[in-house]
């Protein structure tokens, strides 16, 4: 029973939330608020739960202290305190980060560009010059330093139609995304009408 | 004739159709063909090459939202994953993750876990549940898995769980497989495992952090799946038709309006823009 219920409410709030595409109403605020609601309250419960199914051991004595730590902010006069625990993640978060990024997102980001040359197949050949060229004309459009030069801005002027290119498919990657949470939505209503969900 | 063309030109039209299309595909679907990407073909050659009793670690950071783009397409690889003699340890870096993950393991998703028979909760496969503190986290549970989780998500002590008492540190996970939908988790899970840690590292993401993840394929990601495009490459693989497939069409129907409305709408705009219609 209680899915039967879930599964009409979930069809209400689609049909309202799909409502906006043809007119902005306040019946989908309120289906919009209802799913940040929803969202909200289940982090929340899912926090609690954790901490206290979690927290009561040795080992995390310390981090659940420090945890607490930050609600300090909300009393005036010790809201210091909570700048121990912030200093904590913040050093920490950037270590972390810091000591894989430059390894991950630049030595290697390199070495697949040179490794493409290596391979002898026509094909792969090519892909890598247009690869080489893509990243090699895409920088030039980061360099400021030789403004007027024309040989330079030619170079540019590729890196730009790269950059173009490498953007353009990023902005459909993610269409595709969205076309994805639509079809399922309408997918959805098509079911719940046709009966197929119960 | 004006007053039709404002109405092409105007967002009712692309909305009017978008549902169209949809429903056209969904009712009568035409079959088209799926063709296995080398991503994906990667991704399940890395898996099937694994050795039986090989140890995974299952980053599953899927969120309510972003389900049916990464989710779905979650499942029939978690399927795939629990077919083998593997031992599977799943954990959440979001708090949406446990909801989403117990449908699953508790039979109601699509591919039923439940129907498989000799897997045993604790001794082939764990739940480690929600653990707060993203790339933190992560690189502290590949140094110490049994001193950053107490308890698994069921509140049952790990050290109890027999599977756990064959991973303790990275050294111990043969596989590391990201499920995300996030914007930016990618590149911390790829430092995190693939970098500090140099495990080997597949990804399962939605289609808009596609392009964010083929940067590192295939030197730090070795194989990729792209979202509902991507599972279903994977159902075709595996000979076995799901929702993934069901929705390739529909969504290969959007694509084509998709471009059918840029093409029209450069007509409008240059037409009058050149005062072919007034």
């Amino acid at each position: 029973m209680s899915d039967i219920i879930g599964i009409i409410i979930a069809a209400t709030l689609t049909l309202i939330a799909l409502s906006q595409l043809f007119k902005y109403t306040r019946i989908y605020r309120i289906a919009e608020m209802s799913s940040i609601a929803a969202v909200v309250a289940n982090t929340t419960v899912v926090a609690v739960i954790t901490i206290i199914t979690k927290s009561y051991t040795p080992q995390l004595i310390i981090p659940t202290i420090l945890g607490l730590s930050y609600f300090s902010l909300f009393a005036g006069k010790y809201r210091w305190i909570s700048r121990y625990p912030i200093a904590i993640m913040v050093g920490v978060g950037t270590g972390i980060t810091l000591r894989a990024i430059l390894q991950s997102q630049f030595i290697e980001q390199i070495i697949a560009t040179i490794k493409v040359f290596t391979t002898f197949e026509p094909f792969n050949f090519i892909n890598a010059l247009i690869l080489a060229a893509g990243v090699i004309s895409g920088l030039t459009m980061y360099t400021f330093t030789d403004k007027y030069s024309k040989e330079l801005n030619a170079v540019r002027i590729i890196g730009r139609v790269f950059l173009f290119i490498a953007m353009g498919t990023l902005f459909a990657t993610s269409v595709y995304g969205d076309y994805t949470l639509a079809y399922n939505r309408i997918k959805f209503i098509l079911d719940f009408f046709t009966g197929k969900l119960f | 004739m004006v007053k039709l063309i404002d109405f092409i030109d105007s967002s009712y039209f692309s909305h009017i159709m978008l549902v169209f299309i949809a429903v056209l595909f969904i009712v009568r679907p035409l079959g088209l063909p799926v063709v296995v990407s080398e991503q994906t073909k990667s991704f399940i050659d890395v898996i099937e090459s694994l050795k039986p009793g090989s140890n995974i670690l299952i980053q599953y950071d899927v969120t309510v939202a972003m389900y049916p783009s990464t989710g779905i397409p979650t499942e029939i690889m978690l399927r795939h994953v629990m077919e083998h003699p593997f031992n599977v340890m799943i954990v959440s870096g979001g708090p949406e993750g446990p909801k989403l993950l117990e449908q699953f393991l508790g039979g109601k998703g699509n591919y039923n876990i439940q129907e498989m028979k000799g897997r045993v909760y604790g001794q082939d496969h764990v739940y480690l549940g929600y653990i707060a503190g993203g790339e933190t986290m992560y690189v502290s549970l590949g140094s110490n898995v049994h001193g950053t989780v107490v308890k698994d998500y069921y509140g049952t002590p790990i050290d109890d769980l027999p599977m756990m008492n064959k991973i303790n540190t990275y050294k111990d996970i043969d596989l590391v497989i990201i499920c995300e939908a996030g914007s930016d988790q990618i590149d911390g899970s790829v430092r995190v495992w693939a970098t500090t840690y140099g495990r080997k590292l597949i990804a399962d993401i939605g289609s808009s952090q596609y392009t964010a993840t083929l940067v590192y394929y295939p030197q730090l990601v070795k194989g990729i799946i792209n979202g509902v495009k991507g599972g279903a490459e994977y159902e075709y693989s595996k000979g076995k038709p799901g929702p993934n497939i069901a929705g390739s069409d529909p969504l290969t129907g959007l694509l084509f309006l998709n471009v059918g409305l840029i093409i029209l709408g450069n007509i409008l705009y240059y037409s009058k823009k050149r005062g072919i219609i007034k």
